[in-house]
């Protein structure tokens, strides 16, 4: 497909969102409600690296799955996968195109709640610790939109995308964690070699996945 | 080369089997109305002709494409008006059709295209909140944009004003004798005045009406 035809799915991707402003409004007060809510329960994150980690990785998990549940069943819903199936592109751009901005939003949403952990519970605003979140979130997003598209048609979706996205997750959560857990500890990046490694790995995998994935699952019945 | 060939084309959801292995074939230039009963399978029909429903068995070629080996391929030689003229909320008409036109890689200008189609009022306002015929205009203007060698039609006078149908039928005359056009429709003395040829599909498959 031309660069020409993937940018016109970008632009319409991006257009809605721009225009709805649904996804990033409700992202962002999501992220915040975690980091209120997080306030209630943890006056100081000062000795506390574990708990640390949980609060700058949970919104990020369920803000990803949100935003890529949310767009994939308003397509559903609306009928337009219809309109995206009868498109003279290859299915998969339609899914690739919706994952670029859902990384995008997803991205912001982690900038979000890195700035407000070093904000709020003066966690330390540093590559160290941006690094990992940057990482989880490009997997993050890649899962989210492949297991929302997956459950968008489904009848019990909203059960069925963190069934789908959290055991997906799991080896993802796991390194992001181990080299958050390093960061906030003050070493350097070079300590956390190894869970960076397996994030970077798991993006790649993941991404390669989809493509394989992508028309699959935009088929119609 | 014909604009549609079908050949002992199946499909079956879960257990259920839609029709008998069936054959229906549209000539360039060709437009064909398609009659049958609620529920019969009219909109899967178009649908797979469109490739955005895979059949369970049989032969597709869309204007000398093999539709079931290469979709890809097969997609941009059709436009297809889907039943429900699925828009996206956020756009206008007039964005969908631009974005349309860069999907087709065609040059269009869409001010003239919603003037043709009767949307010049509408052009700039979100898809949200078009009454059902605006959208079905714009569903018929997105189909007939690049002018594919195959145009499937859902139903495309539902929900039309007398002004939006006399468009629908100067689309249709405009198509004929160049390109091929299938439509489902309910009503058959429409379908008989505003095709070349009309068919009747049911479970034993498609038969000349």
């Amino acid at each position: 497909m031309s660069d020409g035809r993937f940018r016109a799915l970008l632009w319409k991707d991006a257009r809605r969102e721009l225009r709805g402003k649904e996804s990033i409004a409700a992202g962002v007060v999501l992220v915040l409600l975690f980091y209120v809510l997080d306030l209630f329960a943890f006056p100081t994150l000062a000795g506390a690296p574990r708990t640390a980690a949980a609060v700058l990785w949970t919104p990020l998990l369920y803000a990803a799955g949100a935003l890529a549940g949310r767009a994939w069943a308003a397509e559903a819903d609306r009928g337009t996968l219809e309109l995206l199936r009868a498109a003279p592109v290859p299915l998969l751009s339609h899914g690739l195109s919706r994952w670029v901005v859902n990384l995008v939003i997803t991205l912001a949403l982690a900038l979000v709640g890195f700035v407000a952990g070093g904000a709020l519970f003066a966690l330390p605003v540093t590559v160290e610790v941006a690094l990992p979140l940057a990482l989880g979130a490009v997997g993050l997003s890649i899962l989210a939109s492949l297991a929302a598209a997956l459950a968008a048609q489904a009848r019990s979706r909203d059960v069925l995308l963190p069934i789908l996205l959290v055991p997906l997750a799991a080896p993802l959560l796991q390194a992001g964690i181990a080299a958050t857990l390093s960061a906030l500890a003050g070493l350097p990046l070079s300590e956390a070699r190894a869970p960076l490694l397996v994030l970077a790995a798991y993006d790649l995998v993941a991404l390669g996945v989809s493509l394989v994935l992508w028309p699959i699952l935009l088929e119609g019945e | 080369m014909p604009a549609l060939w079908m050949s002992g084309l199946r499909k079956r959801f879960g257990a259920r089997e839609l029709w008998a292995p069936l054959d229906l074939t549209v000539e360039a230039g060709e437009t064909v109305a398609l009659l049958g009963a609620n529920g019969v399978g009219k909109s899967t029909l178009l649908r797979i002709a469109a490739t955005a429903s895979r059949p369970t068995a049989g032969a597709l070629v869309v204007d000398g494409v093999d539709a079931v080996r290469s979709p890809d391929q097969a997609r941009p030689r059709v436009g297809l008006q889907p039943q429900d003229a699925p828009l996206y909320a956020e756009l206008t008409p007039h964005e969908h059709l631009r974005w349309w036109a860069r999907l087709h890689g065609v040059a269009v200008d869409p001010d003239a295209t919603l003037v043709q189609f009767g949307l010049a009022q509408a052009a700039h306002r979100p898809s949200a909140v078009l009454s059902r015929g605006q959208r079905q205009r714009v569903a018929l203007a997105l189909a007939s944009l690049p002018d594919p060698p195959l145009l499937l039609l859902d139903e495309p006078f539902t929900a039309l004003d007398a002004a939006g149908a006399t468009q629908v039928e100067a689309l249709l005359a405009a198509r004929r004798g160049r390109k091929g056009t299938l439509m489902a429709l309910h009503d058959e003395a429409l379908a008989r005045r505003v095709a070349d040829r009309v068919v009747r599909l049911d479970r034993t498959g498609v038969h000349p009406a």
